[in-house]
């Protein structure tokens, strides 16, 4: 029994003694980076091309510590850092442009066809589309709601958190105005009866469903494959000095610059309405004075 | 009967709980902040159209890549509330807009300086002299200075002492200068002119 524990014991200690712990989904270590591969100068890989460590690391001795220790906001806990977006780092080795999710909002090739392709990451199957479908008809992979955050944040824009809530009395009140005077639109909620990405934001650029269907009904400005162009804005020193002192305050408070630069909307894609003019809030929005 | 009475009232009582149980909201917090504005969103729509920048020139939807949800509620809260730098860039810097302090500060105690709250109309002469363009902040108007400074009431409740009218010629040849501060040629002339 004892000759058993020691065995076990040691071969514990030589498992945790050659594969440190690391999170889940970490990039694999102690594997041969091909010749193929072209990796920034700038990270130390050694003659050997094994991948180690202090390869993409900055902090002495990372492997040595205890996972949770280790202090992931030490600008050098990826080299070069701080990395807002981590995918900035991994192109650093790996070729941004083969390795980019595609746009699959952009549903049109060159001749104006359907990508079908693009179609099938959220529908099981391709629509077509001169039909009429029901929504429950267009078998989509996952709910609508949770559909979006399977490539976007759930937050990808200020006040997106905000907005993601079962809408007040008045804000129902003024939507069913809204919707009664423009059946050309549609503003869809979940099932359960909150505001959603799709509830402002169409996932179909124009000319992928049928112009006469109140789910083609939306603004025509930016090109999809660009996405919304902003410009300057006359505005932006005074909102500057406006918010400087009350960034400063969250900044000290969670310990990292937090900025926010305003700028002017120029052109919007995949809106069901204009928003730069007012057009879209409005929609829901409306005051007493 | 009673049965159902008593289950409605206690749904009721329920709902009545979750809603104050809710957390407030930003525009809800605001109310009991200090100084606090009035916003007519309704007459800012149309100037708004015509600068080019509408509800998200205060409400932003700018792009973002925080994921902490804590954070993004209290960044949220910073850009969708205007402050001072913002209104007053139109209604005291440029003054395109109206710039009568209480169109948007109706109770005018809350915004000014803790020294105004006694007797100040009494004892403003000397931090006006010290310095005028803080007063000026506030003051847009010349007005405000000149309807009590430029009275002319020989009943003695302004700025003179009573009797002033008689007393004044005096010390205009002894210090003009005093009375300079405030007169000007022209409001000398208005009488004495008519007398040459």
């Amino acid at each position: 029994m004892r000759r058993f524990l020691w065995g076990l014991a040691l071969m514990v200690a030589s498992v945790a003694a050659e594969k440190p712990k690391v999170p889940p989904l970490h990039h694999l270590v102690d594997i041969r980076v091909p010749d193929s591969m072209q990796v920034d100068p700038a990270l130390p890989l050694p003659a050997d091309r094994k991948l180690t460590c202090p390869v993409c690391h900055g902090i002495k001795d990372i492997d040595k510590k205890d996972f949770d220790k280790v202090d992931k906001d030490d600008p050098n806990f990826l080299r070069g850092g701080p990395y807002r977006d981590l995918t900035r780092f991994c192109f650093r080795c790996h070729d941004q442009e083969s390795h980019q999710r595609p746009n699959i909002h952009a549903m049109l090739d060159d001749k104006g066809g359907i990508r079908k392709d693009h179609c099938l990451y959220c529908h099981e199957k391709a629509p077509e589309r001169d039909r009429r479908y029901r929504l429950e008809e267009v078998k989509l992979r996952a709910p609508p709601d949770k559909l979006c955050w399977g490539c976007h944040l759930k937050t990808p824009h200020l006040n997106a958190l905000e907005h993601q809530v079962k809408p007040s009395k008045k804000v129902k009140k003024q939507r069913k105005t809204f919707l009664r005077d423009h059946p050309e639109a549609i503003l869809p909620l979940t099932s359960d009866g909150r505001v959603t990405c799709i509830t402002c934001h169409t996932p179909h650029p124009p000319g992928v469903i049928r112009k006469d269907l109140p789910a083609a009904h939306q603004v025509a400005g930016a090109k999809v494959e660009k996405g919304p162009v902003y410009g300057d804005s006359p505005w932006e020193k005074t909102l500057a000095e406006d918010k400087g002192a009350r960034l400063a305050e969250l900044s000290r408070k969670y310990g990292r610059p937090l900025t926010f630069r305003y700028r002017q909307i120029r052109k919007e894609a995949l809106l069901r309405l204009p928003a730069k003019d007012g057009q879209l809030c409005g929609a829901c929005h409306v005051f007493d004075q | 009967m009673r049965l159902v009475l008593l289950m409605l009232l206690l749904c009721w009582l329920g709902g009545q709980a979750a809603e104050t149980a809710r957390e407030k909201r930003w525009w809800e917090k605001r109310e009991a902040r200090k100084p606090d504005i009035y916003f007519p969103h309704n007459v800012h729509m149309a100037v708004m159209k015509q600068e080019g920048d509408m509800c998200m020139l205060c409400h932003s939807f700018q792009k973002t890549d925080e994921k902490d949800l804590k954070l993004l509620k209290d960044l949220s809260a910073v850009v969708n509330e205007p402050l001072k730098a913002v209104c007053h860039d139109c209604h005291v810097v440029e003054r395109r807009a109206p710039w009568r302090c209480e169109l948007c500060h109706p109770d005018k105690t809350r915004i000014w300086p803790a020294d105004h709250n006694f007797g100040y109309v009494q004892h403003h002469a000397t931090a006006a002299r010290r310095d005028e363009n803080a007063c000026r902040e506030c003051h847009l108007e010349l007005s405000f200075c000149t309807d009590c400074h430029f009275r002319r009431e020989i009943s003695g409740t302004g700025y003179h002492p009573l009797g002033y009218l008689t007393l004044h010629g005096m010390e205009a040849r002894t210090m003009p200068a005093n009375c300079g501060r405030c007169h000007n040629n022209f409001y000398c002339d208005n009488c004495h002119r008519r007398r040459r």
